[in-house]
């Protein structure tokens, strides 16, 4: 491994505020060329601020920038891109319609400054995918490549642009374990070629796995930097969440129940006829998690949409404890005892604009004891607020405080309390904890595990494989609308359930 | 963790912004651009503005008739808020004033005969009735078929002028000016203050107005309006029934436009006239974004446009400036409140 000690860019005494909120207090980092730093942090601790600084969307306060020792000032991604900064975004910013070339020409000056040279063009980027190991089809649509290709795609952009330091924002968020693999191959591949590559991340597995250095933020304070082969996992988790992180998760042993919920042969027909689920048989017990393993968009929300009756199930039967609610309305549905935390909670689960009081009776507001002679009953509904935010010690200033206001983690407890309040025979748990940082996870799945060991039937839909192993007592493999394996608790691992969610591996379902 | 790529705070217009997004910031703008550019004519603008002022407000006819104005447009506008709270926008009030208009002349003739008693009750009733009707339709094509409702309630306002033209040029024409028989005394709207025009219709605006407040705020309909409005699929995955609701609340705001009709009917021309709307649908919606869709400011911005219209008249018989001027002061309030995200939340 070449490694420069001098750093390649520094960012020195950044301080930068919103208002009251100090996203980033003094924060001093440095990144040396043909490293890989990692930048870890529960949400809102400061890494997005500290990225946009770095990448000219924000300018600090207070505060410096230095590139190979010499100022930088970023009014702009413009200057970023000038300098040599490359970034890669969480939300691919690529063309789907163009093919691979010409999304990466797409305001560059290769193949010419003023008039267009195609086979210059094809000659440079052909030249710099080989040097960095990436083989593209350059000549491919966009839109037909798979997520990882498509983040190459986005690397190759900012290396086309002369990139020699290059920040990724989460990037292992939307991949397969395979593909993960393959993308810290490729970044380990470019730091060896000397670049400094920055990588926002939770996932501490990887950061063990391929960074060579690692910075915590914490509450905006850049707690320290560390050098991987100096420190541990749990070393770095406790620094990010400032304690010593315990984990417990109490799975009782519930003697076999009645399935609560059976989908039998469901098939579902989505926008433009696409066939969105093919024929699944799934079943989930009282007092089990079952886990629903895949690659996103492969017919898990259409599951969740068609027991909600969001959707209607062009084939087969949706049961519920026995009786069918193929054809009930959603609010029925949810009246019969089903409770669901959506996937996405800003556009599924929560109005922003409202309360918190609002907000925890979105769904029950119909029912005693929160309806009065048509009327909202708004003593009722404030005190099952205040109820909620004390027993889910939901961090707000009351419960008239507007929910966009509160962090993720506050919005998804209020959307659990609220569900679980209604007190659910079966919870579908949507994404349960994206987005929300360390200690929040821990509590929502700690809430699961409790539900489920009180006979709670859980439809658990995750993209994060940990999430889904830890949880779930069988794990059920979707693939294109179908479900391509169910696997044991004990027999499954990632790579089979990798394997599975790649279409490589076929088991009886 | 995205990145927002949008960075307005560098803007070179950063400065104006707090004056751009506030209500009063924009009114106070409109006014001074429109201002600079009557001064090339050799008009002096304050003058101009002098002159509006005092033809609204400066005697007890002109307050009187700024009140006048201020109740159809008040209603049109109450049109509009309950629509645009739940993120359907309903430019058909001018039509469902119309219908109200219609159906107010047609009981008032009262070709049936009703007591004196009964007959305002009665065309009240009707009116409502008629604007809710006809707001039902572009609802239900929306609902059914998926109909733009934005294309449908603009058509829907030239049927509703086409069938208000028939009528008084056919059935129910007087024969003499372009406009239909008169209504029965009985069918009058009360006077309020002696010596004035100014009738009983303003008061039905008003309560028209705390009702639509008290609905939106304490119902559990209108919670689901609003529900709907700002995040129409967290309420549907609530399970609210937004196809009913979408439908009611067009009924409603056609029926409280229907109301307006009422008015201008048996409140001020006592007959139905041909051209009876100066464009009040429109000029509602103006009233509903500028009291950012809340019904208790829609009072003070009916009163507040209603001035404009009313001062900008009495300016044109004074100084010869013409009344498009305020359109054009209108439109740019409209086009600012717009630009700076008035409306946006649906």
């Amino acid at each position: 491994m070449r490694m420069s000690q001098a750093p390649l860019l520094r960012a020195v005494g950044i301080t930068k505020t919103y208002g009251a909120i100090v996203a980033n207090a003094e924060v001093t980092l440095d990144l040396r060329a043909g490293e890989i730093h990692a930048v870890l942090g529960e949400n809102g601790a400061g890494k997005s601020t500290l990225m946009k600084v770095l990448y000219g969307l924000e300018l600090p306060d207070s505060g410096r920038l230095e590139l190979r020792d010499s100022p930088l000032v970023l009014h702009s991604p413009q200057d970023a891109i000038k300098a040599g900064i490359g970034m890669v975004h969480q939300h691919f910013m690529l063309v789907p319609t163009l093919t691979v070339l010409e999304n990466l020409i797409l305001g560059s000056e290769i193949g010419g400054k003023r008039l267009f040279d195609a086979g210059k063009a094809v000659d440079q980027v052909g030249a710099l995918a080989k040097k960095y190991g990436m083989d593209i089809d350059l000549d491919r649509p966009v839109g037909q490549l798979s997520v990882g290709e498509q983040q190459r795609v986005e690397i190759l952009k900012a290396l086309v642009r002369g990139a020699s330091v290059l920040i990724l924002d989460e990037p292992t968020a939307v991949l397969t374990p395979q593909e993960i693999t393959k993308l810290l191959a490729v970044l380990r591949d470019l730091a060896r070629q000397g670049l400094g590559i920055l990588l926002v991340t939770h996932k501490l597995a990887e950061v063990m796995d391929v960074a060579d250095r690692a910075s915590v933020m914490r509450a905006g304070h850049l707690v320290g930097t560390w050098n991987i082969a100096e420190t541990t996992a749990d070393a770095l988790i406790s620094h990010m969440i400032g304690r010593t992180r315990k984990v417990q998760l109490a799975r009782e042993v519930v003697p076999s129940n009645p399935i609560v919920l059976d989908l039998m042969d469901v098939e579902v027909t989505a926008d433009r006829g696409r066939s969105a689920l093919r024929g699944v048989r799934l079943t989930v017990r009282a007092g089990e998690i079952v886990g629903i393993a895949g690659v996103e968009g492969n017919g898990q929300r259409e599951i969740a949409e068609v027991i909600t009756g969001l959707l209607p199930a062009a084939a087969g039967d949706v049961v519920l404890s026995g009786e069918t609610i193929k054809y009930e309305p959603t609010v029925e549905i949810l009246r019969r005892g089903v409770g669901h935390i959506p996937e996405d909670r800003h556009r599924d689960g929560l109005v922003l604009d409202f309360t918190i009081a609002e907000n925890a009776v979105l769904v029950s507001h119909r029912d005693a004891p929160f309806r009065r002679y048509g009327l909202l009953a708004r003593g009722a509904i404030a005190s099952f607020a205040q109820k909620l935010i004390h027993d889910f010690a939901i961090t707000c200033n009351g419960a008239e405080t507007v929910i966009r206001n509160l962090s993720g983690g506050n919005q998804q407890k209020l959307i659990l309390g609220r569900e679980l309040a209604r007190k659910p025979k079966l919870l579908i748990a949507m994404q349960p904890t994206r987005g929300l940082d360390i200690g929040a996870i821990d509590y929502v799945h700690g809430r699961l595990m409790d539900l489920r060991n009180k006979g709670v039937a859980i439809l658990l839909v995750s993209t994060e494989l940990d999430e889904i192993m830890s949880l779930s007592d069988r794990i059920a493999v979707l693939r294109d609308g179908r479900v391509v394996g169910t696997l044991d608790r004990a027999e499954a691992t990632p790579e089979r359930i990798g394997r599975l969610m790649l279409g490589e591996e076929r088991s009886a379902a | 963790m995205s990145i927002d790529i949008a960075n307005p705070a560098r803007s070179p217009l950063a400065a104006l912004r707090p004056l751009a997004t506030s209500r009063v910031g924009i009114v106070i703008l409109a006014f001074t651009v429109v201002g600079l550019f009557l001064m090339p004519f050799g008009i002096n603008p304050l003058t101009v503005y002098g002159a509006m002022i005092f033809g609204s407000l400066g005697s007890l006819n002109a307050i009187s008739e700024t009140l006048i104005y201020a109740a159809p447009i008040l209603l049109t506008s109450l049109s509009a808020i309950l629509c645009f709270r739940a993120g359907i926008w309903n430019i058909g009030a001018d039509g469902q004033l119309y219908l109200g208009a219609i159906a107010t002349v047609w009981l008032g003739f009262n070709g049936l005969g009703l007591p004196a008693l009964f007959v305002i009750p009665a065309m009240a009733i009707a009116a409502f009735l008629a604007g809710a009707l006809w707001g039902m339709v572009p609802g239900f094509l929306k609902i059914r078929f998926g109909a733009n409702e934005v294309i449908v309630t603009i058509m829907m306002n030239f049927l509703a002028v086409i069938l208000a033209t028939y009528l008084i040029s056919g059935p129910w024409a007087s024969g003499i000016n372009p406009v239909t028989k008169p209504i029965v005394p009985q069918a009058y709207l009360p006077i309020l203050i002696a010596g004035t025009r100014l009738h009983a219709n303003l008061i039905v605006a008003v309560v028209a107005a705390l009702f639509v407040y008290w609905l939106l705020n304490y119902s559990i309909f209108g919670y689901q309006v609003r529900a709907i409005g700002q995040n129409l699929r967290a309420a549907r995955v609530a399970g609210m029934p937004v196809e009913k609701i979408s439908l009611l609340s067009f009924i409603l705001a056609g029926g409280v436009a229907g109301l307006a009709g009422l008015g201008e009917v048996a409140g001020i021309h006592h007959n139905l006239p041909d051209q009876l709307s100066p464009g009040f649908g429109y000029t509602g919606i103006a009233v509903a974004l500028l009291a950012d869709l809340n019904p208790l400011g829609a009072i003070v911005s009916a009163l507040f446009l209603s001035a404009l219209n009313v001062g900008a008249n009495a300016m044109q018989r004074a100084i010869g400036v013409p009344v498009a001027l305020v359109w054009v002061i209108q439109g740019f309030i409209l086009l600012s409140l717009l630009a700076s995200g008035a409306g946006k939340r649906r």
